[in-house]
């Protein structure tokens, strides 16, 4: 049975007294994706899209006449990949053993390698605008590889700076290697 | 329209690859019909080739979108339609011009997409220069063809290439059938793929090798069991000998069997591999030729850059080589013959002073060694000025006196050096210095080698040495710190077992008479960093004698241990450049071997004897130590590793146990000196295991060392109080720390 024009008009003002402004959900479709490890007791941060896979270590091949930091290469499905301390390249003088059986393999560009973990702790999701840029005090030895920081003290590392840095690589152009003919003996 | 719009999308990605590959042929092709028209003289034959090239690559550009390739190629086929006419000749400006246009419709090969014909800016320069050209002739522009009828597609598909196949590529067994082509266009990415996965097999099949050595020891740990049973039953009346004495006999006679068929299998493996692995090989097979026309542009335009007259001559093009040690090469061979031009030759005047040719001569020739090719490039120039080099050392830095006395070998050997570079000017050509060091990186990379002879007055001969393939090579395995290491058996002359009398100290150094002269003597172990047990002076010594070029030196080593092919693998990313190291390999029994680069091994030697003879360094003279064993003890991965590094380097040997069970099990079938052990482990931690330790009749005498995070006040008790004799946290060990405290104890 169709419905008065009374009736209508009730209902109306019904709905209009019903309805409430839609609330607006912001987006999270860019939010930045995170994988959260531990380094040296503290939580560091590498971007999902940097992240190839993580692996418990197995053994480690270590390479003569190379900087500390690469501790020298780990196999992977036939592969050879270099693992990273990220502990002694921002401190080379860096001493003690740490549990750290975790790798982080990682690509930046056309370099591939694998970060050395204690830990890792899962993925945040990021609202690009709370990841906030270094403070001025952070450790200048890690400051320009730190894309930014959380609210909760994440660092997140930048992969491509890592890879740019002078002393990254072992023995390139103009970078710091050991000299084979000079070197004295340990 | 485009027939495009008929494909589905998988059709058209193949297409679209079809014709990046092609016309990447055609454009090689027709500057190689330049070059000849320009050296010869214009052909007519020459002529309807390079028209007919240009004419086929502009049909596919068009029929498969390609509109900015299309174009540009129409207008290089009017041009050479021009000369073909007899309208104009081929002049160095237009050779200029065209090989310009085919630089540009080369990059629209690779880069553009179908349908997009929004020119680049350098392509909408290129386009109005030809017309321009074209204009200047007062030629107009043939009128552009109808699209290819459809049908012609198929004929893109299986065309046959236009090069005669490499003369080292088998003739096919059968004869193709009629109708059909006898070669294929295979990606070079899928043939890098097989070869991947042939080499993968190579690696499987070596491993298969060492499990069927591990059954032949199986088998004869049987016999020795049989053989006790059998002793036991004639000592015994017992049933049980009988029962055991006939299983045992049941097993053997099945392990046998077992064994008899897994190295027959084996066999048949191994064959079917290695030939899989030489056909693979040889499809990945490229001649030098195909360098030819680089080369050549390359001296051109140096040559016109510089305003000498170069003659580029090429010999042995036939040969071939891994197709990834030809593209691994080409960059560095522009760098060496741009330094031939504009370092090496003189100018006319010049010349004609010293009485040479005006036109300078540059040679590239090819000849076969053995497993190798060797490439040389020779120039006839003024030879490099040693002199120059001495001053350019000096004034980086090193002493005078020490650079005074570097031989000529040795000098020019620094030309290797990144940045090197006598030449006060960075020229257009030349002269940062990158160039030699990036041939050596080179070299390194695909197992090659690289050496230098130069004369002055006379010119300089680079020659690189290359390995026909990247895949498998003959290496001897060497141990260094109980680490196995690999040399390249090509560059290994003799193992020599070195007495004490055999040595002579000439002033730089050890030398030990060898092959009608005296050959250095050097610890290997001191050019890479790797300690290893030294030996007390009146102790044998292993060395491998080394020879690169027509330098040899003797490197001592801790022990060799066999001839073996190896499939040499790169590094990893971050450790392409690291000295004396060129690669890796994967052993049968699952361990990773370094392999050496001889030829920095042999210019480290020598420039370390030259630092001892300077005083800079000293030779270590400290006596021998008796091999000790330590049993390293943590449930961690890493820090296990970690730790056998820092010990094997100090010169122990390692073993491991991930806990204190899988501990004591090690020590009941190991002899051991010493015991690092965690705290906290699974299953039984390191107070436990230290109690028990200092409790057992046999292994109470071992020292423990308590390697822990845990570092209060309360652990350290603890652990002192279970018996350890020393405890170390582990945020503050150093090796240092380790092995001083490990001699304290030993």
């Amino acid at each position: 049975m169709a419905m008065t024009p009374s009736e209508q008009t009730v209902l109306d003002r019904r709905a209009q007294g019903l309805a409430r402004p839609r609330r607006r959900t912001k987006s999270r479709h860019n939010w930045r994706r995170v994988l959260v490890f531990t380094l040296l007791g503290k939580p560091y941060g590498v971007d999902l899209d940097r992240l190839e896979a993580i692996i418990r270590i197995g053994d480690i091949y270590p390479v003569p006449m190379t900087p500390p930091h690469l501790q020298g290469i780990i196999r992977r499905q036939g592969q050879s990949i270099t693992l990273v301390s990220l502990r002694h390249f921002f401190d080379r003088g860096a001493e003690g053993v740490y549990d750290a059986d975790y790798a982080l393999i990682v690509g930046a560009g056309s370099k591939r390698f694998a970060i050395q973990a204690e830990d890792v702790d899962g993925v945040l999701r990021l609202d690009p605008e709370a990841v906030r840029p270094p403070p001025d005090n952070m450790d200048p030895s890690q400051r320009p590889y730190v894309s930014g920081v959380t609210a909760d003290g994440v660092v997140i590392l930048s992969m491509e700076s890592l890879v740019a840095a002078d002393h990254f690589a072992a023995g390139q152009p103009g970078r710091q290697r050991a000299d084979p003919r000079t070197q004295e003996r340990p | 329209m485009s027939f495009n719009d008929d494909l589905d999308p998988d059709q058209l990605v193949e297409l679209e690859q079809i014709f990046r590959a092609e016309g990447l042929e055609h454009v090689k092709r027709l500057a190689e019909i330049l070059f000849e028209i320009e050296e010869k003289g214009a052909d007519e034959e020459l002529l309807i080739e390079a028209f007919r090239q240009a004419h086929n690559l502009k049909g596919s550009a068009a029929l498969l979108g390609f509109e900015r390739v299309a174009r540009l190629t129409h207008r290089i086929e009017d041009v050479i339609g021009v000369i073909k006419r007899g309208d104009q000749t081929l002049t160095p400006a237009t050779m200029d011009l065209l090989l310009g246009g085919l630089d540009v419709i080369r990059e629209g090969v690779n880069l553009s997409k179908p349908g997009d014909d929004t020119l680049t800016i350098e392509e909408q320069a290129t386009l109005t220069t030809l017309e321009q050209w074209l204009a200047a002739c007062d030629t107009s522009p043939t009128p552009r063809p109808p699209t290819e009828p459809r049908s012609q597609v198929d004929k893109v598909v299986v065309q046959a290439p236009e090069t005669s196949p490499p003369r080292t590529m088998p003739e096919p067994s059968r004869s193709a059938p009629e109708g059909q082509d006898a070669f294929i266009r295979v990606a070079v990415d899928a043939l890098n793929s097989l070869t991947a996965q042939v080499d993968d097999l190579f690696e499987a099949q070596v491993q298969a090798e060492t499990m069927g050595q591990e059954l032949s020891r199986l088998r004869h740990g049987l016999d020795q069991l049989l053989t006790g049973v059998q002793t036991l039953r004639s000592e015994s009346t017992s049933s049980v000998a009988d029962d055991t004495e006939d299983l045992a006999n049941l097993m053997n006679v099945r392990l046998e069997a077992a064994t008899e068929h897994f190295h027959r299998d084996m066999q048949g493996l191994s064959r079917r591999i290695r030939k899989a692995q030489e056909e693979v090989g040889r499809m990945g097979l490229a001649t030098l030729d195909s360098l030819h026309v680089k080369l050549r542009r390359q001296v051109r335009e140096v040559s016109r850059t510089t305003n000498k007259p170069v003659e580029l001559r090429f010999q042995g093009g036939e040969y071939a080589v891994d197709r990834r040690v030809l593209d691994a090469l080409t960059e560095p061979l522009v760098h060496l013959i741009r330094n031939a031009v504009d370092h090496g030759i003189e100018s006319e005047d010049q010349r004609q002073a010293a009485g040479k040719p005006p036109t300078g001569l540059v040679e590239v020739r090819a000849r076969h060694l053995g497993d190798s090719v060797e490439l040389s490039i020779r120039d006839d120039g003024r030879g490099i000025d040693l002199v120059a080099v001495r001053q350019t050392l000096v004034e980086a830095g090193r002493p005078p006196k020490e650079v005074d006395e570097l031989t000529d070998d040795q000098l020019t050997d620094r030309l290797f050096d990144s940045g090197f570079s006598t030449q006060r000017q960075v020229s257009e050509v030349s002269g940062r210095g990158v160039g030699l060091d990036v041939v050596k990186h080179t070299m390194d990379r695909v197992g090659g080698e690289v050496r230098l002879e130069t004369s002055a007055g006379q010119g300089t001969t680079i020659s690189l040495r290359l390995p026909l393939s990247m895949s498998t090579v003959r290496c001897l395995l060497v141990s260094l710190g109980n680490r196995p290491l690999a040399i390249p058996a090509a560059n290994v002359q003799k193992v020599l077992i070195l007495q004490p009398a055999d040595l002579l100290d000439l002033g730089h150094g050890e030398v030990v008479e060898f092959g009608g002269g005296h050959v250095p003597v050097t610890p290997l172990q001191d050019l890479i960093g790797m300690a290893s047990p030294t030996w007390a002076p009146q102790s044998t010594r292993t060395a491998v004698v080394l020879q690169f070029g027509d330098r040899r030196w003797a490197l001592t080593v801790d022990d060799v241990l066999e001839y073996t092919q190896i499939i040499v693998k790169p590094l990893g990313d971050l450790l392409e450049r690291v000295p004396a190291v060129s690669g890796i390999a994967l052993l049968g029994d699952g361990d990773l071997a370094l392999v050496l680069n001889p030829g920095d091994l042999v210019r480290a030697a020598g420039s370390r004897a030259q630092a001892v003879g300077a005083g800079s360094t000293t030779p270590d003279t400290s006596s021998g130590l008796a091999e000790r064993v330590i049993l390293v003890v943590d449930d961690s991965i890493a820090t296990r590793s970690l730790e056998r590094s820092l010990l094997e380097s100090a010169g122990y040997k390692v073993l491991t146990a991930t806990d204190g069970f899988d501990a004591l099990d090690v020590l009941g079938r190991s002899r051991c000196d010493l015991v690092i052990t965690d705290a906290q482990m699974p299953h039984m931690n390191g107070f436990e295991l230290t109690r028990t330790l200092k409790s057992h009749a046999t292994l109470a005498h071992l020292p423990v060392i308590m390697i822990t995070s845990l570092g209060s006040p309360e652990d350290i008790e603890q652990g002192m109080a279970s018996g350890a004799d020393a405890y170390v946290v582990k945020k503050n060990l150093t090796q240092h720390e380790l092995v001083s405290t490990i001699n304290q104890l030993l």
